[in-house]
């Protein structure tokens, strides 16, 4: 085979991801093997992480709190990008402009300033108070439902962008070729829109399902001791509890669970495309 | 299959009047082309027909009825897009069954009426292929059988040839008009290509600025255009135009403002302002020492003939004006050569007298 | 089509502009409050902002954020346009995985890339450096490049590349003369874009900075651990601002590449 030497311009980015990322996967992955105490070969990591109840628990929650993120992000992030890209004349750059500028202020501050918006006697609290809504404040910080409006505010700009850019990218004729045909507005969404816009929604799932599942600082921030996920867990056994091997063996874990559910989304979108 | 009535339909958008106050009655069945340039309200008349604009004054009736409280969707039209608008998630046969399952036909009926339709258009092979792996006219052909597997009361078509080359189109033209007559479905064509109008339809239809110019056979739009904008739009003319001094036998001396021209005409009356159109196929050219005695024409010097296939052209020059003549390239002709001195004359009823 | 946006459309914008802005609105006007637990009733000072100037440490941190930033908005530029150009080359099945391998880190949590890194500088003797920082920034960063680039990439026409070769022009003048002219705005979105999350990370710098080093993120993130106080509200502000001032000169440089920016078709 003939290999054009133009195609080396491609190396020094793989060599760059060969021992920035897949090189420490690999050694995550040994590591993850190996026995904290002695420091030889074991499965007692991974024994470890599924024998015990909570560790169990805990997944469970964190992947529900991810996919409650990503399916609210999804219907704000659609509705918002639909209408920008197929209603919207003039003022769509601008709201696509001011949708944006939040992603690309410090993500800490914006947890930051959650944090301070909802704290008793916050703005909100005081809000709702002088309006007899919540007698002692609304008392959603350290919860799990503060932790969620967190992490949506955080990532589902970025899912806005890709599914407006599907959408954008769609030939407005094919709505008008579906309801020709006889379809209905929302036969025309369900086999027509959604369908061809599935790309942008896949990559949006991706951007923000990922980052919420090994989320750590905004769970500890909004959440408080509400706020424990596979992430502070992790990040607990790195620098608390000085289990390194464990901490592995426990992002191993998470890693599977992006790569499944990742395949699960991808399956089920494809689904969706084809039927 | 329907009738379709079009009365006072006018559309406004801003200032513009882009659609004004049309009207026009098409029986069942009947193949009419809309023509014009772009900007002249062609695919907005579609549009509103189809149901996607809403007219902002006047109404669409089908078979007397109007249709202006029908949605797009339970109107029964079916429409080819200029860019075909084939779903790219589905198949071919995904594609072709899409109307039909939006009308609630049993499973095991679609699948018959999808293969008849796909045979139709001569597509059955490609029943699995998604849209991206078929060329343009295949393309085409696919979005037709689409529109027509569902028995639209009339079919719409928006410039749904003009993505396709010429000789792909040319072939386009032949089978639409084919299947057009086997279904005998009452069919809207838009497009700015007259010869593509001429052969698909039964009636052309002209517009220019929101209003019908013209309605008639290809034949009578060609040949007995009402006014210079439709002869100029249908075909190439030469204009003759001023107010008439003299008259003869077959014969109208004009005086255009700079000069007076006697040229081969009739029905005018001396003091009338009138406006000829000559076809330049019509237009003969001979060499001055070949000049037919007695025959009215205009003097002048040919520019170089240009053999062009099947025609031969020349442009005339008289010193005021330049007459184009089209010949046909089998006739017996010597070329007379660049500039050489000739004279071009025609019969006086090949001069259409235009209205302003 | 229907192209009136309804009551609800509006509805929704409205809602979703307040949701995305009332608490960074809050938080930039109680930097002026002079409230130390942000209580009201408003009252106007500068006091948390001439707080911060003296702060030598957080200047520090900020100074470390900036060149780590720069740094891998540069090096990012670089190695997306090199790969980006180069795998045009590749046969077809390879092409697929080269692109699957660099765009990888948009799909594994930072956290976990913060972590593996960490755990190879243990595994090789290392000690922590800026190195490993900024080398976990440039991979987190890459694809983010490589999305701007590739939509400018795609539509750039290769015959255009052969005509100027077949012009007699070097590989070089080729690349100066008729690339980079098509793609430097798509190359500089990719590295601005680069620049921004590198300097908006926590992740990786908190796993593989070397103790006693910070940067802004870190600062922040240890200044909310130890209790609110205004100086992050104003540090915040500061931020927010300095943002927004390289979003619109960025923009108003590139009005037309805005959507190439956010990683679209133009």
């Amino acid at each position: 085979m003939k290999v054009n030497k133009k195609s080396a311009m491609t190396w020094p980015a793989m060599l760059m991801l060969l021992c920035f990322t897949l090189i420490p996967l690999l050694i995550m992955f040994e590591t993850s093997f190996r026995s904290d105490e002695t420091g030889t070969l074991t499965l007692e990591n991974y024994k470890k992480f599924f024998t015990n109840f909570m560790y169990i628990k805990l997944t469970g929650s964190t992947l529900l709190m991810s996919l409650l993120v990503t399916v609210i992000s999804l219907l704000i992030a659609y509705p918002l990008a639909y209408i920008m890209a197929k209603k919207l004349k003039g003022l769509k750059n601008v709201i696509l402009v001011l949708t944006i500028i939040p992603f690309f202020t410090n993500q800490l501050v914006r947890v930051y300033s959650w944090l301070i918006f909802l704290q008793d006697g916050g703005i909100l609290n005081r809000l709702f108070m002088s309006f007899g809504l919540a007698e002692n404040g609304l008392g959603i910080l350290y919860t799990r439902a503060a932790v969620v409006i967190g992490l949506t505010h955080a990532f589902f700009p970025y899912m806005v962008v890709t599914i407006y850019m599907a959408l954008e990218r769609m030939d407005d004729s094919l709505i008008e070729a579906s309801m020709s045909l006889g379809a209905s507005k929302w036969t025309t969404f369900k086999d027509v829109i959604f369908p061809i816009s599935m790309p942008g929604v896949m990559s949006g799932v991706t951007i923000v399902f990922v980052p919420c599942l090994g989320s750590f600082v905004e769970p500890r921030i909004l959440g408080g001791v509400n706020g424990t996920v596979i992430g502070t867990v992790i990040e607990d056994q790195f620098f608390q509890l000085y289990g390194w091997n464990f901490g592995a063996a426990i992002a191993f874990v998470l890693f599977a669970l992006v790569l499944i559910f990742m395949g699960a989304f991808g399956a089920l979108g494809r689904r969706w495309e084809t039927e | 299959m329907a009738k379709v009535t079009l009365k006072g339909l006018t559309k406004i958008y801003g200032k513009n009047t882009v659609v004004d106050h049309i009207e026009l009655t098409v029986e069942n069945g009947t193949l009419v082309s809309i023509l014009g340039p772009s900007g002249c309200g062609k695919t907005t008349t579609l549009r509103m027909l189809a149901g996607f604009e809403l007219p902002d004054d006047g109404e669409v009736l089908f078979d007397d009825e109007p249709v202006g409280n029908v949605p797009v969707n339970k109107r029964g039209i079916g429409m080819v897009f200029q860019s075909y608008a084939l779903f790219p998630h589905m198949t071919v046969f995904q594609n072709v069954a899409y109307g039909l399952e939006q009308r609630k036909i049993p499973k095991q009926d679609i699948e018959p009426q999808v293969m008849e339709a796909l045979r139709t258009v001569h597509m059955a092979d490609f029943r699995d292929r998604k849209p991206s792996q078929l060329s343009g006219g295949q393309q085409q052909r696919v979005a037709l059988a689409r529109a027509l597997v569902i028995k639209p009361r009339v079919l719409l078509l928006d410039e749904s040839l003009s993505a396709l080359d010429k000789k792909l189109r040319v072939e386009m033209q032949t089978e639409l008009r084919r299947i057009l007559e086997e279904t005998h479905v009452t069919t809207f064509f838009v497009t700015h290509d007259q010869e593509e109008a001429m052969t698909l339809s039964d009636t052309i239809v002209v517009m220019h600025d929101g209003k019908i110019e013209q309605m008639g056979t290809p034949r009578e739009v060609y040949e007995k255009p009402k006014n210079r904008f439709v002869a100029d739009f249908l075909g190439k003319a030469n204009f003759f135009e001023g107010i008439v001094t003299e008259t003869g036998e077959g014969t109208v001396t004009i005086d255009t403002g700079n000069e007076k021209i006697t040229i081969p005409a009739d029905g005018a009356e001396a003091g009338e302002k009138v406006l000829y159109a000559v076809r330049p196929e019509k237009v003969k050219v001979f060499e001055k020492s070949e000049k037919p005695a007695g025959r009215t024409g205009i003097d002048g010097s040919a520019d170089r003939f240009v053999y062009k296939g099947n025609i031969t052209t020349c442009t005339v020059d008289s010193g005021s004006m330049s007459i184009l003549s089209e010949m046909n390239s089998g006739d017996e002709r010597k070329d007379a050569g660049r500039n050489a001195e000739v004279f071009v004359t025609w019969e006086p009823e090949d001069a259409i007298r235009l209205e302003e | 089509m229907n192209r009136k946006t309804g009551f609800f459309g509006k509805l929704l914008i409205v809602l979703v502009l307040l949701y995305l802005y009332v608490p960074i609105v809050v938080l930039m006007l109680l930097s002026f409050n002079e409230s130390r637990y942000n209580s009201l009733p408003f009252k106007f000072t500068t006091h948390w902002y001439q707080e911060l100037a003296a702060d030598t440490e957080l200047i520090n941190s900020a100074k470390n954020s900036l060149l780590l930033a720069f740094l891998t908005g540069i090096v990012c530029m670089i190695l997306a346009t090199f790969f980006i150009l180069g795998q045009r080359y590749l046969a077809k099945r390879t092409q697929g995985l080269f692109n699957s391998i660099v765009m990888m880190p948009m799909s594994i949590p930072w956290l976990i890339i913060g972590l593996s890194i960490l755990l190879m500088i243990r595994f090789m003797g290392f000690s922590k450096s800026m190195f490993f920082v900024a080398m976990g920034h440039i991979v987190i960063s890459l694809p983010y490049s490589l999305l701007v680039l590739r939509a400018r990439v795609s539509s750039l026409d290769k015959s255009l590349e052969e005509m100027s070769a077949s012009l007699g022009a070097s590989p070089w003048t080729t690349f100066r003369r008729v690339t980079f002219p098509a793609i430097a705005p798509a190359m500089l979105a990719g590295g601005f874009l680069s620049f921004l999350i590198s300097f908006d990370n926590f992740p990786i710098s908190y796993f593989l900075m070397p103790n006693g080093i910070f940067t802004l993120p870190i600062e922040i993130q240890s200044s909310i651990k130890f209790g609110f106080t205004p100086e992050i509200n104003a540090i915040s502000t500061i931020i927010i601002g300095i943002s927004l001032v390289c979003l619109t000169v960025v923009g108003l440089i590139m009005r037309s590449n805005l959507k190439a920016m956010l990683g679209g078709k133009d």
